[in-house]
């Protein structure tokens, strides 16, 4: 089932409904909080709701009679709302006796049932009736933004107040029938369903139960083996006066006599509830040129603000990708100045070509390096303390050096040791000295000593 | 219709804000890899020549203590070996000076000594090394003696830096 809002959701938490018929005004003052709506009746001629509407800080719902209006249930060939609500004045039309171009209508409800085909309630009214209703009100001071639907209004508040006791049937068709009895002093209008479904409605000026008898029987057939009846309106109250009502009706469709609480306000409530809660069968039938200059403006400023947020994100996108870019560029050119720079400094060219920077640097550099090396060398550490070290270490191995010779940090030696073990231990000393080195050796039979030679080696 | 045109105003310039900030964004994400890319590119040759760059101050550095040498010039070497070896025989064989950086040059000696004690070698080289300029040692050769004990043939390599102006 479709859940629908009839006023566009807005700061406004308060709702006046209005149930008025001829002379009678009956008005109560919903207030929303945390999800739920208080009502609590008022005078429906105090200026305070004029004002408050006028305001902006309420907002006051009336309805059609269902007298005035209709309820209809539509099979649509499109499992799609979309759709269905563009062949809707299609499909209507050839169900009513005037032409849907002068009704205003809404949809109420629309389910798929996951097959091909849906259904869709549709609220009905002519626009003279609409017209007559708004006028109705206004000539009261009301300034309505909500026309709902007496009938959907009387059978969804029913089942708020006075819930089905066991749900929803397991399957369609079955469970237990409510008829809910709106009695006032000009009308009686009917609701019926079957467990949480909306079957139809039916309004009359006077409460005759042979008409109520007959709408049931065109509806349901054959006396349901589950049924109650629930009254409500301002005849309701203490039973007694709508008791008559009930008997003649008991006679031919038993089932016992339920009473809303409150039942003169009924209406009024649900009026209001509907206004402020979202939920199903609900309906505005002030559509098209009969929108209320409140919701105009509430869906032009949600427009605007949608527009507005979406202007904001692309600026946003816009400014955000501008600033990254720039920020990036402000880096890249920093550092190319530097990379320029600093090549400039070392080729000694004014302009080093873009992107080869390192690579001009690094020749002249190189070209360079050969006039620097003598004074590269004067740092160096003395060969004296290589040349001291390496005779020491040689002595303390019992080497005996025939041949030495340094350059550059590589290191040849030439030599006798008195026995093998002796030339490793000196070589892997050369190693941890930092020479790499290579040793050979050889025995020499006639002096009975190792001869030697360690050569230098690149290191890996 | 003044509020028709406004709505209609600003539907379109939110779509085309919307779309150029998406348009860019997906540019933006497109490129990224490739901006981040050259600019990492570019941060790796900075740092190399940032590298050269300190070398080359070093080298500076260098050049700038041999400037500031009273007497920039290196100390005869033949003159050297004799006070250090008086009444021995060495050989001092002078090469070539060679230009270096604009201003020096670098000169280059041979010094061969026939019979020479390898502590008073070691001596000799550090007195060298203590010259300002110094005479560097590029290579040292020896050869031990037949006779053994310390002493052996030596051929040295040595360098030093001159300023020519």
């Amino acid at each position: 089932m479709a859940v629908i809002s009839p006023y566009p959701e807005s700061r406004r938490r308060v709702c006046y409904g209005v149930d008025a018929s001829g002379d009678t005004r009956i008005v109560v003052r919903g207030v929303r909080t945390r999800g739920r709506v208080n009502c609590t009746p008022v005078d429906g001629a105090a200026p305070a709701l004029a004002a408050d509407v006028a305001s902006g800080r309420a907002v006051a719902a009336g309805c059609l009679l269902e007298r005035e209006s209709l309820t209809h249930w539509l099979d649509a060939p499109f499992p799609s709302m979309a759709k269905a609500q563009r062949i809707f004045p299609t499909l209507m039309d050839i169900r009513l006796p005037f032409p849907i171009e002068e009704c205003a209508y809404a949809l109420a409800d629309f389910s798929s049932g996951g097959g091909r085909n849906a259904r869709l309630l549709a609220a009905v009214a002519r626009f003279e009736d609409v017209e007559r209703r708004i006028a109705a009100l206004e000539a009261m001071g009301v300034d309505a933004a909500v026309l709902d639907q007496e009938g959907l209004a009387l059978w969804t508040q029913s089942l708020h107040e006075m819930p089905m006791i066991s749900g929803r049937q397991a399957e369609a068709g079955s469970g237990p029938v409510r008829v809910v009895v709106y009695v006032g002093p000009d009308r009686m209008t009917i609701a019926l369903g079957r467990s949480e479904e909306f079957l139809a409605a039916y309004g009359a000026r006077q409460a005759r139960p042979d008409d109520a008898s007959r709408f049931l029987q065109a509806t349901l057939g054959t006396v349901p083996s589950s049924l109650q009846w629930v009254f409500a309106g301002p005849a309701a109250r203490g039973r007694a006066p709508v008791e008559a009502l009930y008997r003649e009706l008991a006679a031919k469709w038993p089932a016992p006599l339920l009473v809303h609480a409150d039942p003169e306000t009924f209406l009024a409530r649900a009026l209001a509830t509907r206004a402020l809660l979202a939920g199903p069968l609900r309906c505005n039938l002030r559509t098209g040129r009969f929108t209320h200059p409140s919701v105009t403006r509430i869906r032009r400023r949600s427009a605007l603000t949608t527009a507005a947020l979406f202007l904001a994100a692309g600026l946003l996108l816009c400014g955000g990708n501008a600033a990254w870019r720039m920020a990036a560029a402000r880096k890249e050119a920093q550092v190319q100045s530097a990379l320029t720079r600093i090549s400039s400094q070392i080729s000694g060219l004014d302009k080093p070509p873009k992107g080869n920077e390192l690579l001009v640097a690094r020749r002249a550099f190189q070209a360079g390096s050969e006039k620097w090396a003598p004074f590269a060398r004067a740092f160096e550490p003395s060969l004296t303390l290589t040349l001291r070290e390496l005779l020491h270490a040689g002595q303390k191995h019992g080497l005996r050096f025939g041949g030495l010779t340094l350059r550059n940090g590589a290191v040849l030696i030439e030599g006798a040791a008195e026995d093998w073990n002796q030339c490793d231990k000196f070589s892997s000393w050369l190693e941890r000295e930092g020479h790499p080195n290579k040793l050979e050796r050889r025995e020499a039979l006639a002096e009975e000593k190792v001869r030697f030679t360690i050569s230098p080696v690149k290191a890996p | 219709m003044n509020d028709r045109l406004i709505r209609t105003v600003l539907w379109g310039t939110a779509a085309v804000a919307l779309a150029a900030g998406v348009g860019l964004t997906a540019g933006t994400l497109r490129e990224r890899g490739a901006i981040a890319a050259r600019l990492a590119r570019k941060l790796a040759d900075l740092s190399a020549l940032q590298t050269l760059q300190a070398q080359g101050e070093r080298h500076e550095r260098m050049v700038a203590a041999f400037e500031g040498l009273e007497n920039p010039h290196p100390e005869s070497l033949p003159e050297l070996v004799k006070s250090a070896f008086p009444g021995e025989t060495a050989e001092v064989r002078g090469q070539e000076p060679k230009p270096v950086i604009p201003g020096w040059t670098a000169r280059r000696a041979e010094v061969n000594f026939s019979n020479v004690r390898y502590d008073r070698l070691a001596e000799f080289i550090a007195m060298l090394e203590s010259k300002r300029p110094p005479w560097r040692v590029m290579e040292c050769a020896i050869r031990a003696s037949r006779q053994g004990g310390d002493v052996g043939q030596v051929r040295l390599a040595l360098e030093s830096l001159d300023k020519t102006k």
